[in-house]
């Protein structure tokens, strides 16, 4: 299986390429005022306002560093099985691709409340690889504001 | 005496290119490019190896062009003087069959003195693979492949030669010149019936 790579500070973790739809330079948002911190605000990826998540923001608390190598990840967001929508995810450093057997993921031992997004781990000569649960990513309320009204009016 | 440039790989190369920041302008024109819709642009979607035969600008579907190299000597088969089998070539230490699509679209306009002396240079012989099978043809020139949106695409004038028209699904304009697209399968199923 293909899997996307991305850093959240030092670490890096993977999601799986079939969820992506596409990888994107960094754009400028439109902010959505008093939405949370992790939520970046929205952009117009060809014509469709799609809504952005810093995950550094989501995961360390502060903003994804603008590089090059910062990009937006979009993927196929489940918000009900039968409508998947788009979401876009500022993640640093998406610059490789990791092909492995998803059963050479193990789980990690630790699980955090407070990141239940965080999944197994894998390991290859550069250190751990933690796969990133796409579905599990946003806590209920962002979710909710995200996707149960229109974002941008 | 110039000092030694340090060593480095070309992975930390380009870890560091892409570890620039971003300045504005840049952000603005990623925001732009993003934000065009599907009818703004152009969607490569699809690639066509062009190259010519005679006066035809030609497409064969990317996907079945093996490799293309120069010219070399065909040796020719005994008792297979005619049709579309010209011999065989050797494409490394390949035996290939060498054949004369021209024949398939009985091209009857001879190409005029200067084109006959520019071919010379710019003959190539294309290998290609269908169905597990390499099969050569020497094209008059080469242009290589060329991603086109397939909405560009034009369909066949009836008035077009018939023998070439029947292998022909669309035209596609490139540059000056008008490309026919070939069926592959279509024309490989008929030199391989001509093959016998």
């Amino acid at each position: 299986m293909l899997f996307l790579l991305f850093q959240l500070g030092e670490d890096r973790y993977a999601i799986e390429a079939a969820k992506v739809a596409a990888v994107l330079p960094l754009v400028v948002p439109k902010a959505i005022p008093g939405a949370p911190v992790a939520v970046a605000g929205a952009f117009d990826y060809h014509g469709t306002p799609v809504p952005l998540i810093d995950l550094s923001q989501l995961a360390l608390g502060r903003p994804a560093q603008p590089r090059h190598s910062t990009r937006i990840i979009v993927v196929e967001y489940p918000i009900d099985d039968s409508d998947p929508s788009q979401l876009g995810l500022i993640a640093e450093n998406v610059s490789e691709t990791l092909v492995r057997d998803p059963a050479e993921f193990v789980p990690s031992g630790v699980r955090s409340d407070g990141a239940p997004y965080l999944g197994r781990i894998a390991t290859d000569s550069r250190g751990i690889v933690q796969w990133v649960q796409i579905d599990q990513l946003l806590p209920d309320g962002v979710r909710d504001l995200l996707f149960n009204q229109p974002v941008v009016s | 005496m110039t000092s030694p440039r340090p060593a480095r790989s070309v992975a930390s190369l380009v870890a560091e290119l892409l570890d620039r920041g971003l300045d504005d302008a840049e952000l603005r024109e990623a925001t732009k490019q993003v934000a065009q819709t599907a009818a703004s642009r152009e969607l490569l979607t699809r690639s066509t190896f062009i190259f010519r035969l005679g006066p035809e600008w030609l497409g064969l579907p990317s996907s079945v062009v093996d490799e293309v190299v120069e010219t070399r000597a065909i040796h020719t088969l005994p008792h297979r003087r005619e049709g579309v089998m010209r011999g065989l070539v050797n494409v490394r230490g390949q035996l290939t069959i060498c054949l004369a699509l021209e024949q398939l679209f009985q091209s009857s306009t001879p190409a005029s003195p200067v084109r006959a002396r520019q071919s010379v240079l710019s003959r190539r012989l294309v290998v290609v693979a269908m169905q597990g099978h390499r099969l050569a043809f020497e094209a008059d020139e080469v242009h290589g492949s060329h991603r086109f949106d397939p909405d560009s695409l034009r369909s066949v004038p009836a008035t077009v030669a018939k023998s070439v028209a029947s292998f022909t699904t669309d035209l596609l304009p490139w540059r000056d010149h008008t490309v026919g697209l070939l069926d592959a399968e279509l024309l490989f199923h008929a030199l391989g019936r001509r093959l016998g």
